[in-house]
């Protein structure tokens, strides 16, 4: 029931949205701005490029939703991917020239753990967020590939461990999350 | 064709992320239309995604949200009640700020003065007058948005179809008062609050009109100076009440927060 509700209330924003209705664009960003604030935080853990960035991202929406194609998938999902894809190029061309895939897994580890504290808007009664549910090293892989952009293949080699390993476990980790989606 | 060995190569992720090229991307959107399963799965990892980013939120700052606005529309962001709102200014006196605002102009001109006579070469003096042009451009623009304000207030509060309705405090607090200015051709309220104490961020006040002796939702504001209120066709009420509410308001008053009440004198 509440999927179809959630779909209805989207194809009627995007038809806005493409007709670049203005209230319909105040609306997207007051529901989803937060949301594409942790992305981008996530990956260029600074606050102040992150508020520059989520700007960024607003504009790109606002000038590409012709592009949006609902078939492709939800519209949530189309601006998770911008938001993420903005971020990890900032930090792809700041980082240019240094060598960041000497990181080692220590490092990581600290630096996922730091980020359980970084969350400000929780949702219902806990105070875990969504990544905690995962192992470390299930936590690890979510960092460096969603949020970091790096391919399986070079995720493995920055780790070490074997494709397959990588492969498996976003899957188990993808299976962990959707077991926390109701409805 | 093997469904589960598909999904587990991990396409189905890539197509999520934005990260097939055009044939792989086609070839999912075929199987998807053609098997349940890659439906369903495409679906799944959606949401885990949105779930991920759900349980991440983290607030942007408000300068965020105003710059991004006047980047694409360019003018700032205002709503009807927003505009009657008196620009920030330490205090909400009209005069004191008519006072602010023609000294600054004041300042303004002496400085063109100023520069005008420093500069003894003309084309410095045409610099320096242009720059200064911009500045009491800049100015105007402040004034004009300031006296349009005022001129908007003057009118909801003077028009003959206003009636001004004074609201008192209740035992909760004895000192808070408020005016309200119905107009009911208008369907509007304006009401001046700055004798309203602030409540904390998890409540705001609410407005009721009493109508044939019922309690009718006229509105949500917050103590300040002047708040703006659109009805739904409220008529002929007896008396405005204040409630204390959860921010947002709620469907009916909560008779124990009543701070404010007034009756129309008939």
């Amino acid at each position: 029931m509440r999927a179809t509700k959630a779909k209805y209330e989207e194809e009627e924003l995007v038809s806005l949205l493409k007709q670049q209705d203005r209230e319909a664009f105040e609306y997207l960003y007051k529901q989803y701005s937060s949301a594409l604030m942790g992305i981008l935080l996530r990956s260029v853990e600074d606050e102040e490029v992150a508020n520059d960035l989520l700007q960024d991202v607003f504009v790109k929406i606002w000038k590409s939703i012709s592009n949006y194609n609902p078939e492709r998938g939800r519209l949530y999902t189309w601006m998770l991917n911008i938001a993420r894809n903005t971020g990890i190029d900032y930090m792809r061309s700041k980082h240019a020239g240094q060598n960041s895939k000497n990181q080692n897994i220590e490092d990581l580890v600290y630096h996922v753990d730091n980020l359980k504290h970084v969350t400000q808007e929780t949702d219902g009664i806990g105070l875990k967020t969504l990544m905690e549910k995962l192992a470390p090293e299930q936590q690890i892989l979510i960092e460096y590939i969603y949020y970091k952009g790096y391919t399986h293949d070079d995720a493995a080699k920055t780790l070490d461990i074997p494709l397959g390993t990588v492969k498996s476990r976003v899957r188990n980790a993808i299976g962990i999350l959707r077991k926390q989606f109701k409805e | 064709m093997d469904i589960k060995a598909y999904i587990e190569s991990g396409i189905i992720e890539r197509f999520v992320l934005g990260e097939t090229n055009e044939k792989e991307t086609n070839e999912v959107l075929a199987y998807a239309k053609r098997y349940t399963e890659i439906q369903s799965e495409i679906e799944a990892i959606e949401n885990s995604l949105i779930q991920l980013a759900e349980s991440s939120r983290y607030k942007a700052s408000e300068k965020t949200e105003k710059e991004l606005m006047s980047k694409i529309f360019g003018e700032s962001v205002n709503k009807p009640a927003d505009d009657f709102k008196l620009p920030v200014n330490k205090t909400n006196n009209s005069s004191t700020y008519l006072k602010a605002a023609s000294i600054a102009l004041l300042l303004s001109v002496g400085a063109n003065i100023y520069y005008y006579s420093k500069y003894k070469n003309s084309s410095d003096q045409l610099m320096a007058l242009q720059s200064e042009n911009v500045l009491m451009a800049e100015n105007n623009k402040v004034l004009d948005a300031g006296y349009k304000t005022l001129e908007k207030q003057y009118e909801a509060i003077s028009s003959f179809d206003v009636i001004p309705v004074h609201l008192n405090g209740t035992a909760l607090n004895p000192s808070a008062k408020a005016i309200v200015y119905y107009n009911p051709v208008k369907q509007e309220i304006v009401l001046q609050t700055n004798k309203l104490p602030k409540t904390d961020s998890e409540k705001q006040y609410q407005l009721w009109a009493i109508v044939d002796g019922k309690p009718v939702d006229a509105g949500v504001f917050d103590a300040g100076d002047i708040a703006k209120l659109e009805l739904k066709g409220i008529l002929n009420p007896s008396a405005f009440a204040v409630t204390i509410e959860k921010r947002g308001g709620s469907v009916n008053p909560t008779l124990e927060m009543m701070i404010l009440l007034g009756n129309l004198s008939s």
